[in-house]
């Protein structure tokens, strides 16, 4: 098996320590951080999204593969130079105000950082204004708001609301998610994109950068 | 006959004269009801068929965040209702270092229990919220627990161990009393879709404590009920296996509620089934009724339901939707 095949069963297998150290014996051969990356933790990292949304494996996997890609990308991040940088494009993240449910929202970012997005974790209770200004700063492509609860979710309206009054709703794509969210209720509020689960909101990114680019 | 005696007859899986229901509030929407009805006893008015206590107990630590009884510091700033996020975590590390479990309050827990015994006419209930996997991660987190199922087991099942011994001592005082007929346990396992630890995790770890503690309490003769929000569908066997008798929330958007009454109902008593994420917010009060009759006249089939919103109904459903819910409970049953 070649080292990257080793590197993504490992992360798959959710070993943080082994996958930090295969990553740096990748690099003492001489492979370039950016192939260890594509080739070798996110395919592992796809592997674990795909088997996830087929119910094969749950989210106490998902989380120790993604610690594992965690510690692979803290080695790698040295030799990655801006040039060569792979990010798929950049998101910011939150729960939104007078949430505090953070779980699913984080396992959003992991799948995204496993696509290869650079994410920007903004929290919870996060306000409209805080998505806003993120996004307009920092060149969001996407804007990732998650809630649980029917009394915090119309705050994701607000949020579309926010972004078209400061003028800048064309230049992001705003995805929708958590327990009583619906395709229906994303279309109302006019959001870009509603998923059901975390490995099926990082295709869904991919797929709308591709759609923007 | 008793209210109470109308939820025995209704747990024994028999016709009931009415369908015995609960009317649960968060304190935000019970203020909003009082304010909008002007009954400073609106629910006490309710004249529900069940009482419940809770055993959890804070202490204010002033500026937001309270101490529950394990050490647990939760911030209860910006969500309604609930418990909030936790602040520290008392086992941050899948090592128990200097914590100390604690023993049950018994002081308090016998108050709790003798406002129980002064509304025997009703179904009383002493709920254990919090019970297994939700102490655990409570202790330490939602990520850590997740993740030590998988690298840390042996730590996890020393964890709930501990839990488990704390609730059994908490069972052995509850149940002295005759009036109480039930322990109630909380504990969300479910995802909108799903376990969020997936079955073989959930088989291992939590299946044979629950069958630890639901013994201990059928030991006293008493009912188990069992609360998780989510989807348990895949659970349903187990509950049976188990010998558990009443299932809340029991939401409508995640079962198929005739499907499951046919296949379970005649061994478990659903308790819920009126969606605070469907319907209560967001119908208008004509539809939260016929809504509401659709689920009674599914689940109440041979006793076996206990009508109920499917969680303490939030600040986001309108006092005419409340007022909805209570005609029904009261004035429409039998429709």
């Amino acid at each position: 098996m070649s080292i990257l095949n080793e590197i993504s069963e490992l992360l798959q297998a959710g070993k943080r320590k082994q996958v930090a150290e295969l990553c740096t014996q990748a690099i003492e051969q001489g492979i370039p951080a950016a192939e260890i990356l594509n080739d070798g933790l996110m395919p592992g990292m796809d592997v674990i999204g795909e088997k996830f949304k087929e119910g094969e494996v749950f989210v106490p996997q998902v989380l120790i593969a993604a610690r594992a890609m965690k510690a692979g990308t803290e080695v790698l991040k040295p030799y990655l130079n801006d040039s060569e940088s792979t990010a798929k494009g950049k998101l910011c993240i939150g729960t939104v105000k007078g949430d505090l449910h953070d779980v699913g929202k984080n396992l959003v970012a992991m799948m995204m950082e496993g696509k290869g997005f650079e994410v920007i974790d903004l929290g919870v209770d996060v306000p409209p204004e805080v998505f806003v200004q993120t996004a307009r700063d920092e060149h969001c492509d996407i804007v990732c708001c998650s809630a649980l609860l029917t009394t915090t979710m119309p705050v994701m309206a607000d949020i579309v609301k926010a972004f078209e009054e400061a003028g800048i709703r064309q230049d992001v794509k705003i995805m929708v998610g958590g327990a009583p969210v619906t395709d229906e209720f994303a279309a109302k509020i006019g959001a870009d994109a509603y998923t059901p689960d975390a490995a099926s909101a990082a295709d869904k990114a991919i797929e709308l950068v591709s759609e923007a680019n | 006959m008793t209210k109470r005696e109308i939820v025995l007859q209704a747990l024994s899986h028999q016709e009931t004269p009415v369908i015995p229901y609960f009317l649960d509030l968060t304190d935000i929407e019970l203020k909003k009801m009082i304010d909008y009805t002007g009954d400073p006893l609106y629910f006490e008015h309710s004249d529900s068929y069940i009482a419940q206590e809770r055993n959890e107990s804070f202490t204010d630590l002033e500026g937001g965040k309270f101490m529950d009884m394990f050490g647990v510091i939760w911030d209860k700033g910006a969500q309604e209702g609930d418990f909030g996020i936790v602040n520290t975590y008392p086992i941050p590390e899948a090592d128990f270092g200097d914590y100390v479990f604690p023993e049950p309050d018994e002081k308090l827990i016998r108050e709790k229990c003798e406002r129980l015994v002064a509304q025997h006419d009703k179904f009383t209930m002493y709920t254990i919220g919090f019970s297994l996997y939700e102490r655990a991660w409570a202790l330490h987190s939602v990520e850590e627990s997740l993740m030590d199922f998988l690298v840390e087991p042996e730590f996890m099942h020393e964890l709930l161990d501990k839990i488990v011994e704390y609730n059994n001592k908490v069972v052995d005082i509850v149940c002295e009393y005759p009036e109480i007929d039930c322990i109630f346990f909380g504990d969300d396992w479910g995802q909108q879709k799903g376990l969020i630890m997936g079955y073989p995790i959930w088989e291992e770890f939590i299946k044979p404590r629950l069958k630890i503690m639901y013994d201990h309490v059928k030991s006293y003769g008493k009912f188990v009920a069992q609360h998780s929000c989510g989807d348990c569908s895949e659970l349903f066997p187990d509950f049976v296996e188990l010998g558990l008798d009443i299932y809340n929330t029991f939401q409508p958007e995640v079962y198929d509620i005739q499907y499951f009454k046919d296949t379970f109902g005649d061994k478990i008593t659903f308790f819920g089934g009126i969606s605070t994420q469907r319907c209560l917010p967001f119908m208008t009060p004509d539809e939260v009724k016929a809504e509401m009759h659709h689920v009674m006249d599914v689940l109440s089939k041979d006793g076996g339901y206990i009508l109920a919103p499917t969680h303490a109904m939030p600040a986001d459903i309108p006092p005419e939707n409340v007022i909805a819910f209570m005609e029904v409970a009261k004035n429409e049953n039998p429709r």
